[in-house]
């Protein structure tokens, strides 16, 4: 089992339950699930979160745009994020390497990349 | 002297005169080159105009029917999903009461019903598209309905405007606008079968 807490965040119901599927898997137990940028930060509120996963394209608040937030947040600016997208152009990852995200996949994805990446990314 | 100079200068009015009636000569059967074009146009203008407003009224419910698929194939999805956690779930009670030797094969199947649960991936790639087609739909609409509104305001704010939006209703064939119009209405019609109002025990009540 894994102690962190994990937020994802996807306006697709199917990924919302792959990510859950595959977290799971890897071990970890507390996890909370959000549809928006907009909904995420909502439900982060008084929680522990010690890892988050977000999608790009999404209603209300983006991907982008959510990650901005929460760089510009002390509460929240040291989590570590990785961007789970179909945008895989080159621009695209610069943009969120350039806003501190701790990792970046693209869809479709392995269980194993997914694995990869997370552990990469609690170890920073 | 004194009259000489009015005089070369009438001369030359004559002069430029005569150029601008040549320059007239020239020009009149350009002109009436040119109105005889519009003429020939108008028929085939009038059909554009008669083909955005038809295909324009189409993309709205092109668009609800991008929607319906992406909405389809999430149900279709999950159900799937469903399945594929009960035979996981069915699995793990299996591998407490198999041999150890069997239990490999038991930990193979799960990882394939993993590895299916990942390939679902593809409904919410395949939703994005949909979703970008759409956007794009409506953003051809949008220039459709512009293009619209921009010829009924030449029709409002110019009498010229509203003579060739008229010359643009009479130059189109009605017979022939009759005939474009049933053969777009079904290339596009929709011939998937929608259970709202037929269901499958009316069909079978048909053969009864």
């Amino acid at each position: 089992m894994i102690d962190n807490k994990v937020l994802f965040v996807d306006d697709s119901p199917t990924m919302r339950r792959i990510i859950k599927n595959s977290l799971q898997k890897i071990g970890f137990s507390e996890m909370i699930e959000a549809e928006n940028g907009l909904d995420a930060l909502n439900k982060m509120e008084g929680e522990d979160i010690g890892l988050i996963l977000s999608d790009w394209n999404m209603p209300e608040m983006n991907g982008k745009q959510f990650v901005e937030e929460l760089k510009g947040n002390d509460n929240y600016k040291d989590i570590p994020i990785i961007m789970i997208t179909t945008r895989g152009m080159k621009e695209d990852v610069i943009t969120a390497v350039k806003l501190g995200v701790a990792g970046y996949v693209v869809k479709p994805f392995t269980p194993d990349v997914l694995k990869g990446k997370i552990q990469k990314a609690l170890a920073k | 002297m004194s009259n000489e100079k009015p005089v070369g200068e009438i001369f030359q009015k004559i002069a430029e005169m005569q150029d601008f009636l040549r320059i007239g000569d020239e020009v009149i059967p350009f002109l009436g080159d040119l109105f005889k074009f519009i003429q020939d146009v108008m028929p085939l203008m009038s059909e554009i105009q008669q083909s955005f407003t038809e295909s324009s009224g189409k993309i709205p419910d092109a668009a609800q029917r991008l929607s319906d698929v992406t909405e389809a194939t999430e149900m279709a999805t999950h159900e799937i999903m469903d399945k594929l956690e009960s035979i996981n779930n069915g699995l793990e009670q299996v591998a407490t009461k198999v041999p150890e030797d069997t239990k490999k094969i038991v930990e193979n199947m799960k990882n394939d019903a993993m590895d299916i649960t990942f390939a679902l991936q593809f409904q919410d790639i395949t939703s994005q598209k949909l979703e970008h087609a759409n956007r794009i739909l409506q953003a051809i609409n949008n220039k459709f309905t512009d293009l619209s509104k921009n010829s009924e305001l030449i029709k409002v704010k110019t009498k010229v405007g509203e003579r060739i939006m008229h010359e643009l209703h009479l130059g189109a064939d009605p017979e022939k606008t009759k005939k474009d119009k049933e053969m777009f209405d079904n290339e596009t019609q929709d011939v998937i079968r929608e259970d709202q109002n037929f269901s499958q025990d009316d069909i079978d009540a048909l053969f009864d």
